[in-house]
């Protein structure tokens, strides 16, 4: 097979996964019809692209609350805004980004490939994640949290290639995007340079003089790179919501004030779904585990380490109880990225282990070109 | 080697029916957000105030949360609640409960210094609401009171859009001006 038909093939295959998405999501016509979903505030992105659109100007306040400004950051309205102008109709364009939202688990399926190198399994994480209720409800819907949600593993992605620019440049646009994604960016980041920093340290204490290349294990421009992708979406948001709001003290946020939160249950863990989550973390066992500790491991483990604890943050407020319940459930989507990743590694591995799986992929491709 | 074969081939099947199980589980759950939750007349009644009456940054209309983002997408007229709340400062959330007064009060005087309180234009109505409303902290339903005082008091509130006679209980949409 030459290389081109065998990009196409890869290209049909990953059109082909993403198909349950868009058809989970073309039901926003059947059941919102001509009018829009509401439920998730959606309305008030509509209403400030309406605005901008009456007006012709970046508006500064928004129809919520008497015409006051909110502390939503601009990117997603922005595209929606964008989508408006060029179809005429922002109540469309709302309904054309919910299905445009299928493309969300891209990222995911660039993080499994970054680490298995082996691109039909990784089509895997994409599957897993269609089937996340968790996932879904906040990334099938017309929000700045499906935009953000889809940004986030690319971000993973760009610093898993030690893409370094691009990823700082990404955690800005997320942290311009939607702040809960871009908190969970800088959290997992910044678990990676701790565990990072502190297992050089052990390491060069331990031995330091028989393994020199110990010293190594971060490298500066990834220091550098993974330190400048914390910093510069914090310093972003802040500088917006001092902007907007006339305080950086984030915990004057009614989200901190009011402890926005639903303890995560039960329910909430079976609606992550049950392959992704036996799966993930059968997957997350099977890759942090087996073998030597390498970047990639720690990194995977900061991102669930971080979403695990977020999910269940309650256990912080002895410590912080002006910070602490806060948004405990809302995390789970992001539980479910991760885990999706994993739950391709755990499929690939198990079948590698009874299978060859090139010798499969090989009989197949010679059997479609032979068609 | 079979063994481990046959073994692996039927994980790979209980992953496959776990998929396909939790993939019509989160089709259904998901597709419920889609509901826009708002009834259709109410959506032409949000084009018949764009098209109608006074509408911008200094026209603010009072609804329950869903009436009132569908009068922000259509018109981009600031209503008193509409948006994620915990988007806006602690100080701010207060306007929930004087929105909820508003409706599920039984005083047409409180509702129209509530009105008068938060620079209220017009208040939007509708049978919708009457049976379920929501205001950010509960669903409520608006009880006879409750409604028939928005037109029994002609000295705080003049209707000027009508669907319907007005008659609790029964089908319709009603727009009032708020009086000075």
């Amino acid at each position: 097979m030459d290389i081109k038909s065998s990009k196409l093939i890869k290209a049909l295959f990953l059109v082909l996964v993403l198909i349950p998405g868009v058809l989970l999501r073309l039901q926003v016509f059947n059941v919102a019809g001509y009018y829009t979903v509401v439920y998730g505030n959606t309305a008030t992105h509509i209403s400030w692209a309406t605005v901008f659109l009456n007006t012709g100007e970046f508006p500064l306040w928004e129809p919520s609350y008497g015409g006051k400004p909110s502390v939503y950051v601009p990117i997603y309205r922005l595209v929606l805004t964008a989508t408006a102008w060029l179809l005429g109709d922002v109540l469309l364009a709302s309904n054309v980004i919910t299905v445009a939202s299928a493309i969300a688990p891209i990222g995911l399926f660039l993080v499994a490939w970054g680490l298995t190198r082996s691109f039909y399994p990784s089509l895997i994480a994409v599957l897993v994640s269609e089937t996340s209720t968790q996932l879904l409800i906040y990334s099938a819907r017309p929000l700045p949290q499906f935009l953000g949600m889809t940004m986030l593993p690319i971000a993973v992605y760009l610093f898993l290639e030690k893409k370094y620019v691009a990823t700082v440049v990404t955690s800005f646009l997320i942290s311009m995007t939607h702040q809960e994604t871009a908190l969970v960016l800088v959290l997992v980041l910044s678990a990676y340079l701790v565990i990072t920093f502190v297992l050089s340290t052990v390491q060069r204490l331990m031995r330091p003089q028989k393994n020199p290349s110990t010293k190594t294990l971060m490298q500066r421009a990834e220091l550098v790179g993974g330190l400048a992708s914390v910093i510069l979406p914090v310093i972003s948001y802040l500088v917006w919501q001092s902007f907007i709001l006339g305080t950086s003290n984030i915990f004057e946020l009614a989200q901190f004030v009011f402890h926005e939160h639903s303890i995560v249950t039960w329910d909430h863990l079976i609606q992550v779904g049950v392959a992704c989550l036996i799966f993930g973390f059968l997957g997350a066992v099977i890759f942090l585990v087996r073998g030597g500790i390498n970047r990639n491991k720690i990194l995977m483990g900061s991102w669930l380490l971080v979403c695990v604890l977020a999910s269940k943050n309650e256990i912080f407020a002895p410590l912080a109880p002006q910070i602490f319940p806060v948004m405990c459930d809302r995390f789970l989507a992001y539980l479910a990225q991760v885990l999706s990743v994993f739950a391709a590694i755990a499929v690939l591995t198990m079948v590698e282990s009874s299978f060859d799986l090139s010798s499969i992929i090989g009989k197949v491709r010679r059997y479609s070109t032979n068609l | 080697m079979m063994k481990t074969r046959s073994s692996v081939i039927l994980v790979v099947l209980v992953f496959l029916g776990f998929l396909f199980f939790d993939y019509g589980a989160a089709f259904n759950y998901t597709v419920r957000y889609y509901d826009p939750v708002v009834d259709h007349d109410e959506v032409l009644a949000a084009y018949w105030i764009r098209d109608n009456l006074p509408v911008g940054r200094d026209v603010v209309y009072a609804a329950d949360l869903f009436a009132s983002e569908l009068i922000m997408g259509v018109t981009a007229s600031p209503c008193v609640i509409g948006g994620d709340w915990s988007a806006v400062s602690a100080s701010e959330v207060g306007r929930f409960l004087d929105c909820q007064t508003i409706f599920t009060g039984s005083s047409a005087q409180v509702a129209h210094d509530l009105c008068r309180k938060w620079g209220v234009d017009y208040v939007f109505l509708s049978n919708r609401m009457v049976e379920l409303s929501f205001y950010g902290y509960a669903w409520l339903q608006i009880s006879k009171e409750g409604f028939d005082k928005f037109f029994d008091s002609p000295s705080h509130f003049s209707l000027v859009y009508s669907s319907a006679a007005p008659v609790y209980g029964e089908e319709g949409i009603w727009i009032l001006k708020v009086l000075s």
